[in-house]
């Protein structure tokens, strides 16, 4: 019993229904060069589109910040105001011009600022793009005979421009812009998002203005599509299961935690691709063989970049806007001191 | 003549009026404006106890800053208590209520800053390390 309980400081129990998870608050601080000892990441894997990394020895309360950072605090350009001198295409105005600002722009946004209030729009601040596009008919027998326009198996063949795309978006230096981004030259992350469709006689004119903001105000500034981290799955035996029994709850888990041995005995071959769907413990006789958990202090993050940042800039930059806001806050305490004295 | 003399005189009110109500439109700005600034990012609403108690008010945050700070000055040997609140979601204010037994409320507080921005270098650093493995790693596959 006492053993199950030792356990659970570290361990949360998958029960058949809920989870036993015990809060076990550590109410002593680790000195620093322990809590950077019992600190471990590892990466896990990483491309151009997202990371997974480990990290094991940190608190929920830190994993959860890194989390919210991810996802609502950390800046990027987006477009925000829209300057719209024609639109003659099927999409109103206002649904065209929040369209165009969830589109991701690729600009480091560390380059920029945030645009004050009663500022002006200027190379520091703001990123240009210009979309002018007219849909015409092209000059084929086929585009010219009207019958065709009802309901074309490929418009594109008929007119030109009938579908936008962001590729079609044109970026404006504004200042010294054009020599500082002459090596990354600034546009929208994917150039070939669907913007509207168009047919002849359509106009499109606009003038998109990208400003600095964050995910907190709207969910265009977020850096990331997803960041979630979840605690580690610990699998195990309780009591060695072979023969048919073996065979039943290797078929029954769909990710393939479980494999056989050569000897027929069951044993756990990957624990991590666990996704808790609780199968395995569904039927009472396995209940007490298997030994579902949680690693408590284990958490295997997960973030996916849109594409302004590279998914590690993420972590990096997720982490210092952390410091920043605790430096911020020390700061703000030694003016009050001194307002005091 | 005496006419025209009113319609001067007249005259000359209409132009001062406006003038009053231009001023005290200018005014009415400036008082907004002034309001804006003087949002006060951090104030202590309660003090007691030989200032060891405080109740802060942070203004702009959230749940990311104060689970950490709650949970790093709980493990404080010199705090009693230590709790927030986030009291409307649609309001930009944390609270933060600090019961140390032997220090300064503000030291307390203090200390914590300092020890999570410690743990956030040791993180980036170990992060780091570990991209750069991974990808040498990667690099001799
Ligand atoms: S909980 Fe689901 S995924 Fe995990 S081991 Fe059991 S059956 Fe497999």
């Amino acid at each position: 019993m006492s053993n199950i309980f030792e356990e659970s400081k570290t361990r949360a129990f998958i029960k058949n229904e809920g989870v036993d998870y015990n809060t076990t608050v550590t109410t002593q601080e680790l000195p620093l060069e322990d809590f950077a000892e019992n600190l471990q990441i590892d990466v896990i894997s990483l491309n151009d589109e997202d990371i997974t990394f480990d990290v094991k020895g940190i608190d929920p309360a830190f994993a959860n910040a890194l989390r919210r950072i991810f996802i609502s605090e950390i800046p990027t350009m987006a477009i925000e105001k829209v300057n719209m001198w024609q639109n003659t295409s099927v999409i109103p105005d206002e649904v065209l011009a929040h369209r165009m600002g969830l589109v991701p722009i690729k600009v480091d946004p560390r380059l920029f600022e945030v645009k004050g209030k009663n500022e002006d729009h200027n190379e520091n601040n703001c990123v240009q793009f210009n979309l002018h596009i007219k849909c015409t008919r092209k000059n084929t027998p086929e585009a010219q005979n009207r019958e065709n326009d009802i309901l074309p198996e490929n418009d594109e063949a008929l007119f030109n421009h009938a579908s936008v795309y962001t590729s079609d978006m044109k970026w404006v230096p504004i200042g010294t812009q054009e020599e500082k981004f002459k090596n990354t030259p600034i546009r929208p992350v994917y150039e070939d998002i669907l913007l509207s469709k168009m047919r002849p006689g359509q106009e499109i004119e606009m003038e998109l203005m990208c400003e600095k903001g964050v995910g907190k105000t709207h969910a265009k500034w977020s850096p990331v599509s997803t960041a979630y981290y979840r605690l580690l799955p610990d699998i195990a035996l309780k009591e060695e299961i072979s023969g048919e029994e073996a065979q039943e709850l290797k078929s029954k888990c769909p990710m393939n935690v479980f494999d056989i041995e050569d000897t027929g005995k069951l044993f756990v071959k990957n624990s991590r691709v666990c996704t808790t769907c609780r199968e395995c413990i569904r039927d009472e006789k396995f209940v007490d063989k298997i030994k579902l958990a949680k690693v408590k202090n284990h958490f295997e993050f997960t973030v996916e970049s849109v594409g302004m940042y590279k998914p590690e800039e993420i972590v990096t930059e997720g982490i210092k806007i952390l410091k920043e806001k605790v430096k911020c806050w020390k700061n703000t305490m030694k003016g009050m001191e001194e307002d005091e004295e | 003549m005496s006419d025209s003399e009113n319609e001067q005189i007249e005259n000359q009110d209409e132009p001062m009026i406006e003038e009053e109500n231009s001023v005290d439109n200018e005014e009415i700005v400036d008082a907004k404006e002034e309001e804006e600034v003087d949002i006060q990012p951090l104030t202590i609403d309660n003090i007691e106890d030989d200032n060891k108690n405080a109740t802060f008010t942070f203004y702009d945050e959230e749940h990311t800053l104060g689970n950490v700070l709650r949970n790093t000055l709980i493990k404080n040997k010199n705090v009693d208590f230590c709790g927030y609140t986030v009291p409307h979601p649609s309001e930009p204010y944390m609270k933060l209520r600090v019961q140390s037994n032997k220090k300064d409320a503000k030291v307390v507080l203090k200390h914590g800053f300092k020890r999570i921005s410690k743990e956030c270098d040791i993180i980036t650093e170990k992060f780091l390390e570990s991209v750069a493995k991974f990808k040498q790693t990667q690099m001799e596959d």
